[in-house]
């Protein structure tokens, strides 16, 4: 390939070449700098870039020393002679306060839970070093009540942080429309089919919503997200996926 | 974003589109089961479950009530709405009284909507002749042009024989031609983005697609604004024209116009106009005998604010809940169940119109390149003289309150001007602002749609940045983190500060606006930290007993 074809972008100040599976600055930045560097709750590289979390924001400038503006980095487009800043002071701080926010309505409760160390959003506070937020009294969606009516599949609503990527999963890659957000705003919560338990619901039990919930808000019997049950667990849960 | 159920949605189509399907369903005495629908369409139960749940009038809480007080902005301001409520309540009940976000009567206010009419100013006098369902004499808007050439208020285009050689003109003319004549004009969207028109049409036009749609964007949400309620309902014919000749131009069989249900004359207006015009063969197949054919339909907004974002429109129209999208893709390229789509607001299309009627270098003439031509402003009914105006780019903002608008009722100290999510100007800055969209946004506020609500002196500050809080936490769709969470921990922040339970921590509340500002996903709860900024910057005094600076 000749070099003028090659197209460069630079991540914190050093160029890098462009290539064709970077569909975003997220993959480019994680191919380069690896998969912590910017963090992300939403996304899965397995479904189509859906923007909720925004904990995965970048600064990006269109020219060196150029004025830069925040983007989140997993639905922006990745081009030539971009600045990208990946953790600056005012990145820190945005990323904070989200993961703030996302506490304000979180149980805080990971010494007991099942997934404990084992957990997209206990790691993501812990690298930007949050463990508690300073609002007052907020109203929280605690006490849902678990939902054990299914053979496989379990369901723990007070830990959900609203991705939304079990339903992504269900739909784009089980091709099942079993799970959806309801309600909006503040009152958007997961539910099945018509507001159904787990159990009565439509569900295949192919287990593709457990495996991508960064929570355990949805999980399995066989509590195979869970970092203290050994292997044989999870490797049966595998086996059930494969077997859909 | 569901591809899935974009293309599942599309087979149904746009004529019998699934939002329209399933609100009607809802709202039927009689409804289906949802599993039945989700049946015929391979859909889930889940996916209609989803949607039906997103919006305020398909919900029991709202359909068991029967009239809805408006509340918003230019209502609140005016204070008229207390006694209304009280006066219905005592009619029809307690528990039968709902709210409604604007109306747009906000040159009136006391407005109320009941059984599928919106009532205000002095209609409350006749109360029981409207609940007797007597059809009573109402008061209309006041509209008039100040501009140089009018393209939105003229009657050029007021009778479907002129719609119908003037169609004729067009359906000769070479569509690049039309494209550079919007080019030429300056045109950039009046919808709040600013994307220039003919740019848009442009590379719609150039996009692939065995099919392509046209949306007008008649969800006119934000309160102070009837200027796009003006022209639905009194000038329909622009804005029905401006779409026909988009679909022309991009190559487009089909469009819609999504106009909200707050508006039901709006809605009878257009819907006249499209029967007479499909009579007359104006719309349809082969429009006029030639082998161009053009289709359209109204779907009809449900009671979600955010549904006037395009990504969340198109949604809206395709049974998705109607949750912001991420762009890319950007609508011209995939829209409308992933096919190009022009979205465009009612004004912009009434205003494409005039251009091609009137010519582009008048249009361009007025104003500069970034803000060009004319512009509706709507005053509230704190002006002596409010009313729907087209008035040039470039005037002076002072000029417009106070010789077209008269001055003021009553002693004002701040507009909202632009909607919920656009700027609060202090009185005094009026003095060196212009109708200029760059030059609202370098000082900090928003143009926007041009709309004003007029903050009475004796109003507390604390309760408009309530007010605003509110709405972004009742409006927004949930999606992004920042903007479900950021609003309604701002809402519960103000809440407390009203009871007087805690006071405002002003570090916290300031680090939330930047979150909700530099994090949002959309400028529903990315914007809404603008007025409040605003009011903190220009009244913060007025507001220090409600604040604690540590926390
Ligand atoms: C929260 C939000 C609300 C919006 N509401 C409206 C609206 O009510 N009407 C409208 O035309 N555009 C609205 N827009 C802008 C649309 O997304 C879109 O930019 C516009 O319809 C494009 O048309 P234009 O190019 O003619 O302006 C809104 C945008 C946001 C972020
Ligand atoms: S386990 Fe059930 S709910 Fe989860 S993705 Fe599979 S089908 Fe959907
Ligand atoms: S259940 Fe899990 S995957 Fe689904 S929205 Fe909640 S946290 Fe996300
Ligand atoms: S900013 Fe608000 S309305 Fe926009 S996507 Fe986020 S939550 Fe939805
Ligand atoms: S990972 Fe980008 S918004 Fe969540």
């Amino acid at each position: 390939m000749s070099s003028e074809k090659r197209k460069i972008a630079y991540i914190d100040g050093k160029p890098y070449e462009i290539s064709a599976n970077h569909t975003s600055i997220l993959k480019f930045v994680k191919s380069y700098v690896g998969e912590k560097k910017v963090p992300t709750l939403c996304d899965d590289p397995n479904l189509a870039p859906y923007g909720a979390c925004r904990v995965c924001s970048v600064e990006v400038a269109l020219q060196k020393d150029g004025p830069t503006k925040v983007v989140a980095s997993c639905h922006t487009p990745v081009a030539e002679n971009q600045h990208i800043f990946t953790s600056n002071e005012n990145l820190q701080n945005l990323r904070k306060n989200i993961v703030e926010l996302v506490l304000t309505d979180h149980p805080m409760e990971c010494g007991t839970c099942e997934v404990n160390n084992n957990c997209e959003l206990q790691d993501v506070a812990n690298d930007l070093g949050i463990s508690d937020h300073r609002y007052n009294s907020p109203k929280q969606h605690k006490g849902i009540p678990k939902d054990t009516s299914h053979d496989y599949m379990r369901m723990n609503l007070d830990n959900c942080i609203n991705c939304g990527r079990c339903v992504r999963a269900c739909d784009e890659i089980q091709g099942s429309f079993v799970l959806t957000m309801s309600g909006r705003g503040f009152e958007s919560r997961i539910t099945t089919d018509n507001d159904m338990m787990f159990g009565d619901s439509s569900c295949v039990s192919c287990g593709a919503c457990a495996h991508t919930c960064p929570t355990d808000a949805i999980s399995d019997v066989f509590q195979s997200k869970s970092a203290a049950v050994d292997k044989k667990g999870k490797n049966y849960m595998f086996l059930l996926w494969s077997w859909v | 974003m569901s591809k899935n159920i974009s293309n599942l949605s599309g087979r149904i189509g746009l004529k019998d589109n699934l939002f329209k399907k399933m609100s009607e369903n809802v709202l039927n005495n009689s409804p289906r089961d949802i599993k039945e629908i989700a049946k015929e369409y391979n859909l889930g139960v889940s996916t209609i479950h989803g949607a039906e749940s997103f919006y305020e009038f398909l919900r029991p809480s709202h359909r068991e009530k029967k009239a809805f007080v408006c509340n918003g902005s230019a209502c609140m301001c005016a204070g008229t709405q207390d006694k209304l409520k009280e006066t219905l309540k005592s009619k029809l009940g307690n528990d039968k009284v709902g709210e409604m976000f604007c109306l747009g009567h906000c040159y009136e206010n006391h407005a109320f909507h009941y059984d599928g009419e919106n009532y205000a100013g002095k209609d409350i006098e006749n109360i029981d002749q409207i609940l007797n369902g007597e059809v009573i004499k109402q008061e209309k808007f006041f509209s008039k042009s100040y501009a140089t050439t009018s393209f939105l208020m003229d009657d050029k285009l007021s009778t479907a024989e002129q719609f119908k050689e003037q169609l004729n003109k067009f359906l000769k003319k070479d569509k690049k031609e039309i494209v550079k004549s919007l080019l030429d004009s300056n045109l950039t969207g009046r919808g709040g983005a600013g994307f220039p028109t003919g740019m848009k049409w442009d590379f719609c036009s150039k996009a692939k697609g065995d099919k392509k749609y046209v949306i007008c964007n008649a969800d006119e949400g934000d309160s102070g604004a009837f200027s796009d309620r003006y022209l639905l309902e009194d000038q329909p014919l622009k804005v029905i024209f401006g779409m026909v000749i988009c679909g022309l131009v991009i190559g487009s069989d089909e469009g819609v116009l999504y106009i909200r249900g707050e508006y039901p004359k709006s809605i009878e207006a257009i819907n006249g106009c499209i029967n007479e015009l499909k009579k007359l063969n104006l719309l349809g197949e082969n429009i006029l005998g030639t082998d161009f054919s053009f289709d359209l339909g109204i779907c009809i907004g449900q009671g979600a604010y955010i549904c006037g974002e395009e990504t969340a429109l198109i949604a809206s129209i395709e049974g998705r809940r109607a949750e912001v999208d991420v762009r890319p893709p950007f609508p011209v390229t995939e829209g409308l169940y992933k096919k190009p789509t022009v979205v465009n607001n009612v004004e912009t299309l009434a205003a494409a119109t005039g251009i091609l009627i009137n010519g582009a270098e008048k249009f361009s003439s007025i104003g500069n390149k970034k803000s060009a031509g004319t512009k509706l402003v709507c005053l509230d009914s704190f002006f002596n003289n409010p009313g729907v105006y087209e008035i040039n780019m470039g005037t002076p903002m002072k000029k417009i309150f106070n010789e077209i608008g008269g001055g003021y009722k009553e002693s004002v100290k701040a507009f909202q001007i632009g909607g919920p999510l656009g700027g609060v100007v202090p009185l005094k800055e009026i003095d060196n602002l212009n109708l200029d969209f760059q030059e609202f946004s370098s000082k900090g506020f928003m143009l926007g749609h041009a709309s004003v609500v007029s903050i009475p002196k004796d109003f507390p500050m604390t309760e408009y940045i309530h007010h605003l809080f509110e709405f972004s936490a009742e409006e927004s769709c949930g999606k992004c983190f920042p903007g479900r969470l950021g609003s309604y921990r701002g809402k519960e922040m103000f809440d407390q500060a009203k009871k007087k339970t805690a006071k405002i921590p002003l570090k916290l509340l300031n680090e939330l606006l930047v979150t909700m500002q530099k994090g949002c996903l959309c400028a529903l709860c990315g914007a809404i930290p603008t007025p409040i900024m605003n009011i903190l910057k220009y009244f913060g005094d007025e507001m220090k007993s409600d604040m604690v600076k540590d926390n």
